[in-house]
């Protein structure tokens, strides 16, 4: 069955990325013989672009190749008509989220800086709205701010990620009709986890050490903020250990990602180069989350909280544009995503070679 | 008669030869045959110092006769002809046996190598045994010269030629100068007008002073020789008698008729059509549809009648920046149609191309890419809802799918043919076409635009598929060679020809008959048979037709040849 071609996908996923030269590629396949993570069954990053060069909507959308790259940058270095495949695989991380968004927030957010400004006043007016509402009560705020986080998880997993990673997974295995036993899904559960919290493959780009090492760190000191603040209740517990292990964890999160906004500032590494509006807004909403958390503890150890509320409901924005935005419809999801993509690949390629 | 001293000399030709030849063993034997006087071997002998060394030893010697054995004397025969001319003896008294190109780099058994390597050198030392001195010949050269073909390649030729103040007769067949450029809009890559290159030509041939044009005019036949040609045209109802003294051939192309390939569906369906067609819509700013209505996807098909074992297997060289610059055009002229490049292989070698590639692909055009070893695209009619006109189905190669492509419009960048009446004209003025219809140069690296035919030569597209840059470099090539033989004023003609013994020649006229050149003529008042030296390549085929021996080739004679054959089979030194 032939595939009618629609020339129409190279225009769409230009929207998603700040370069469009991808159709100056003429096939050399010189990316693909550099890149150090693809494999006989998952061929990028040339087939990926000769998929959207000619507009091949279905298999583009059903591919999870884009997730396995982890941008070393080595292909867009040395590709001889510059058209960038590097930030191709990044643009099309951007569109696939929002393939597989069933809101089609995702999409309306990447697309459009406007509506992604529009979005993010909306919350930080509600939030002081709430603040208005409990008279600037510092503890009922910060009562409701504890409620808040834990809700907005619980409703942001099973309203938005879940449903969107069974999406996902019925786009690149159900319909390209991979039938693989149970047992397999079972027993990739590990390697699932693993790549989720260490992105081990990415190790694979050689260049990558230093950068897979950071990343690691902001990941496990993201989970722990998470968990120190919406668990261990870091903001009201008297537990020094506790106060302690989340001055290091939030600490952690802001050196780090601090470090990350000055290389997207400086440019020189491939992989900083490009910075569509969402990577800025991934890195600097994540730095300003463990900076404000870390700022908030010190006023209170200090007692001066009392006396800078404003700073208080600045770290609840930020937290609230975070979970109801970034996290369920921005750049966070590249989390589950790269990791199932790895765990459906896995069982892609165990089926086709069996 | 004068005693004959002669002298050989084995080549090594570096380890070419040495390796697989006692050359050493090969020239000890010759000098032991009547005549030699001394048989040399040295590593190069067509260096300075291994020329030197023949001049040497014919003064020191006095030497009447050489013989190299060396490489073919296709590489070095005229090197050593000039050698001996140095030390004053008569360039024909040479002689050359080639021990590489038909001994050593043919053979692997070093003793019969050998020994085959000493067989020829008898043969040739048998064979200079019987040589004569010939004298040099040279014909005056008439300054003007007949331009076949009024196209860009015609009129750049004249010009070049009428310019530096000599008669140009330029002969074009239809009604109008400019051949196929005068129906193209814009040229690759820089997307200049057509009619800005062509306008002034036409214009300075029209009003040249030196330059008769010919419109409407064929040549039947050209008579005579190089400095000395002659021919009668019929043009506007009255006849021409004209004399020349060489010939350019531009009779262009002719576009591949792309009905011959089925699956295109051309003149069936209504939206396809050939680059020329789209060629003229763009000329007059008008890209549309059979029904008026504007297309919304184009499609360019490249390579119809190129680089296909069924068609023509060579490449046009001018379809890919063609199609590249319809591209940009289409992009222009409809910013919002969808435009497909089918291709086979892109092709943007030249000056500026490879840029002009690089920056059209950034225009939003789509490549696709055909197998040419596999199925040729099919374009057929789509379903009536299918928003789109056609469907072209093939499979893609870079993806590996087996796609449709939608369109509206289907363009075919059909190939470049050897114009229809090529075969005509190459009678005319006595040339050769190759395979494929196009006229062959006389050497294709070292003499393009020459023929084997002395005084006639070939410019532009009739020599093979080339663009414009390509064709005039030809044409001013081509004027470039007949100058600086009309600034000889004269030139030398091989004289190694036949001549006719008038006292034996019967007057049957089998010579006449198959001779290749028409270079014999019958003189019915002797009646016998009558060389014209000119004309006469020498190539010895009226000799072996003549059944009373009147013929003779000179520098071929029956003796020549019999003694070297002699020599090659004679039972004298069969071990080494």
């Amino acid at each position: 069955m032939s595939t009618v071609v629609n020339p129409d996908l190279n225009a769409k996923l230009v929207k998603f990325g700040n370069k469009s030269e991808w159709n100056e590629c003429y096939h050399c396949g010189n990316c693909t013989a550099v890149c150090s993570l693809t494999e006989n069954e998952n061929l990028f990053p040339r087939k990926v672009i000769r998929q959207l060069q000619m507009g091949l909507k279905d298999k583009f959308n059903s591919n999870i190749d884009p997730w396995l790259c982890y941008y070393c940058g080595d292909c867009s270095e040395t590709c001889p008509r510059d058209a960038n495949p590097g930030e191709m695989m990044m643009s099309a991380r951007r569109y696939l989220t929002s393939v597989y968004d069933w809101t089609g927030l995702s999409g309306l957010f990447f697309k459009s800086v406007p509506a992604l400004i529009i979005a993010f006043v909306l919350v930080a007016v509600s939030i002081i709205g709430v603040g208005y509402a409990k008279q600037f009560n510092l503890e009922s705020i910060m009562e409701f701010g504890h409620v808040f986080e834990k809700m907005l998880i619980f409703s942001v997993v099973v309203l938005i990620l879940i449903p969107n990673i069974f999406h996902m997974f019925w786009l690149t295995i159900i319909k390209e009709k991979i039938k693989a036993p149970f047992l397999l899904y079972v027993k990739g559960i590990w390697d699932l986890f693993l790549h989720m919290f260490t992105q081990k493959k990415s190790l694979k780009c050689e260049k990558n050490t230093f950068r897979w090492f950071e990343h690691l760190l902001v990941v496990f000191g993201y989970i722990l903020l998470l968990i120190t603040t919406v668990f261990l209740n870091w903001f009201s517990t008297e537990n020094t250990y506790i106060i302690w292990f989340g001055y290091i964890v939030g600490g952690l999160v802001f050196i780090i990602t601090f470090d990350f906004i000055l290389e997207r500032v400086k440019k020189k590494k491939e992989l900083s180069k490009f910075s569509h509006p969402s990577d800025w807004l991934f890195v600097i909403w994540l730095f300003l989350m463990g900076f404000t958390a870390f700022i908030v503890r010190i006023l209170i150890d200090t007692d001066l909280i009392s006396n800078n509320l404003w700073l208080y409901i600045v770290h609840l924005i930020v937290i609230a544009q975070w979970g109801i935005l970034i996290v369920p419809f921005g750049k966070w999801t590249h989390f589950l995503y790269r990791s199932f993509a790895v765990y459906f690949a896995n069982i892609k390629s165990a089926e086709l070679n069996s | 008669m004068e005693e004959k001293r002669i002298g050989v000399y084995v080549c090594w030709c570096g380890t070419n030869i040495a390796k697989m030849v006692d050359v050493e063993a090969v020239a000890a034997k010759i000098a032991k045959l009547p005549n030699v006087v001394i048989a040399k071997d040295y590593k190069y002998m067509c260096s300075d110092p291994g020329q030197e060394m023949i001049v040497k030893d014919i003064k020191e010697h006095k030497l009447n006769r050489v013989v190299v054995s060396a490489c073919s004397p296709r590489i070095h025969e005229l090197t050593f002809r000039k050698a001996l001319e140095n030390a004053g003896l008569n360039q024909y008294m040479f002689e050359m046996a080639n021990i590489r190109e038909q001994v050593s780099w043919v053979h692997d058994n070093r003793e019969e190598a050998t020994i085959k390597a000493l067989d020829l050198v008898k043969g040739a030392v048998n064979r200079v045994n019987f040589h004569e001195a010939l004298d040099k010949r040279s014909v005056d050269i008439n300054p003007a010269t007949m331009v076949i073909g009024g196209g860009v390649t015609g009129l750049s030729a004249a010009l070049e030629l009428a310019d530096a103040g000599n008669k140009v007769y330029l002969v074009e067949k239809t009604g109008n100068l400019g051949g196929h450029v005068a129906n193209i809009d814009l040229t690759f890559p820089g997307l200049n007008s057509a009619a800005e290159v062509l306008e002034p030509l036409i214009y300075k041939v029209n009003n040249h002073p030196e330059v008769e044009v010919y419109l409407n005019t064929t040549i039947d036949e050209v008579f005579g020789y190089v400095g000395n040609f002659e021919s009668t045209i019929k043009s506007g109802g009255k006849e021409y008698e004209l004399k020349f003294g060489n010939i350019i051939v531009a009779t262009g192309l002719t576009p591949f008729d792309p009905g011959k390939i089925s699956s295109y569906n051309y003149e069936k369906l209504p939206d396809v059509i050939t680059s020329l067609e789209l060629e003229k819509m763009l000329k007059e700013g008008n890209v549309v549809k059979k029904d008026g209505s504007e297309p919304k996807k184009i499609a360019i098909i490249h390579c119809v009648g190129s680089r296909n074992a069924d068609y023509h297997e060579y490449c046009s060289r001018v379809c890919c920046l063609s199609a590249l610059k319809f591209s940009n055009q289409l992009r222009s002229a409809l910013p919002e149609t969808n435009l497909f490049q089918i291709y086979a292989d892109m092709r943007a070698f030249g000056k500026g191309c490879e840029e002009f590639y690089a920056s059209t692909s950034k225009k939003d055009v789509m490549f696709l890419m055909y197998d040419q070893q596999g199925d040729l695209p099919r374009i057929s009619k789509a379903e009536e809802d299918a928003g789109y006109e056609m469907g072209i189905e093939f499979y893609e190669k870079l993806s590996g799918e087996d796609i449709i492509v939608p369109a509206d419009m289907v363009v075919l960048m059909v190939a470049m043919e050897a114009h229809e009446e090529a075969k005509e004209v190459a009678h005319a003025v006595g040339i050769s076409l190759c395979g494929n219809e196009f006229y062959i140069e006389r050497h294709p690296k070292l003499d393009p635009v020459a023929t084997t035919t002395d005084g006639v030569y070939i410019a532009g597209t009739c020599q093979g598929p080339k663009d414009i840059p390509d064709s005039v470099s030809q044409a001013k090539a081509a004027a470039a060679r007949i100058l600086a033989s009309i600034a000889r004023g004269t030139v030398e003609v091989e004289v190694t020809t036949a001549v006719v013994n008038e006292d034996v020649c019967c007057g049957c006229q089998t010579c006449i008959k198959v001779c290749p050149y028409t270079a014999i003529s019958f003189d019915e008042e002797k009646n016998v048979s009558v060389v014209n030296e000119i004309l006469c390549k020498g190539c010895g085929t009226c000799g072996s037709a003549c059944p009373t021996g009147a013929i003779r080739a000179r520098h071929f004679t029956d003796e020549q040849i019999l003694s070297q054959i002699e020599g090659l089979f004679s039972k004298e030194m069969q071990e080494v």
